[in-house]
């Protein structure tokens, strides 16, 4: 039973894991979509193309997660964690084009290109910090445990 | 409460408690009698050897066998992991995954890695990984929440 319950809640700790990168990069995508709309002076945004982005997003983060390579828990950034980011940045961008996000637009696919490479480096650092912050409270807790066993 | 010290030649080592009522001074004493030896018995080359609890690095199983480690030495120990987590749950020990019990005062530095997990670097340079299932439990610990402490 134990097994049982054990199996389930990293189950759910990884689904819940995969979403919240869904809807980062969701968000990420429909930020440079927008712009790019927005540059050419169009108000409104396809409610095709942002079913692509979502679809998109929720398979390439999902891929990631089950395959270990993702970007969310890298803890350096080396050959394999750099090839990761052009090869994911670049996923989307063939997407893009071939979605036609960008209207075709293979100079714009190629900026979207290197605008989702840039996100995921980004949230990487963004990451890190959080963890290297983190090592700081962890490191305080053991002094003080260390300490206040000792007394 | 009066106190009697004496050294003896030959014979066993022995503490004696004699009163007539409990208080706190006599109950301090007994709960001090009481606890367990903070001693392990292992095992290297045929020879037997006491460790000192305080000595412990970390206890480790391999091949359903056991094995403790000190800064110096590995021992091997007739106990289960879960006996070996019984007895020394009264300090500063913690089950950090399914095969692995260390001695947190032994730790110097902690690092935090992806997937909430811990790596643990201890004194003489090695490194434990603390994995995500019993990270959440490990920082409770350190700050003094568990309902072990």
């Amino acid at each position: 039973m134990s097994k049982i319950r054990s199996f389930i809640e990293r189950f759910v700790t990884r689904k819940i894991g995969a979403e919240i990168k869904c809807c980062l990069t969701f968000f990420y995508i429909v930020c440079f979509y927008w712009v790019y709309r927005w540059a050419n002076g169009l108000t409104e945004a396809s409610i095709v193309h942002m079913f692509g982005m979502l679809w998109a997003a929720y398979i390439l983060e999902w891929v990631q997660v089950l395959i270990n390579c993702d970007f969310f828990e890298m803890d350096r950034l080396g050959k394999k964690e750099a090839a990761v980011i052009t090869l994911g940045s670049l996923i989307y961008a063939v997407a893009g084009h071939f979605l036609s996000w960008f209207d075709g637009n293979i100079a714009v696919a190629l900026g979207f290109w290197a605008y989702m490479a840039f996100a995921y480096i980004c949230t990487f650092a963004v990451c890190k910090t959080k963890r290297i912050i983190d090592a700081k409270q962890l490191n305080s807790d053991l002094k003080k445990f260390q300490e206040r066993k000792n007394k | 409460m009066k106190y009697t010290i004496e050294q003896i030649v030959k014979g066993e080592d022995e503490l004696i408690l004699r009163y007539q009522r409990l208080n706190s001074e006599v109950e301090a004493a007994l709960r001090f009698m009481n606890a367990p030896p903070k001693k392990l018995i292992g095992e290297k080359n045929d020879t037997q050897a006491v460790i000192d609890f305080a000595d412990v690095l970390y206890v480790e199983t391999v091949d359903r066998k056991t094995f403790i480690y000190t800064a110096d030495d590995v021992f091997r120990s007739e106990l289960t992991l879960t006996q070996l987590e019984e007895i020394l749950n009264t300090v500063n020990f913690f089950r950090c995954s399914k095969s692995m019990i260390i001695n947190i005062d032994k730790l110097t530095t902690l690092k935090s890695l992806a997937s909430n997990r811990i790596d643990a670097a201890l004194f003489n340079g090695e490194h434990i990984i603390i994995s995500r299932t019993y990270a959440s439990e490990f920082r409770k610990i350190l700050k003094g929440e568990s309902s072990d402490e």
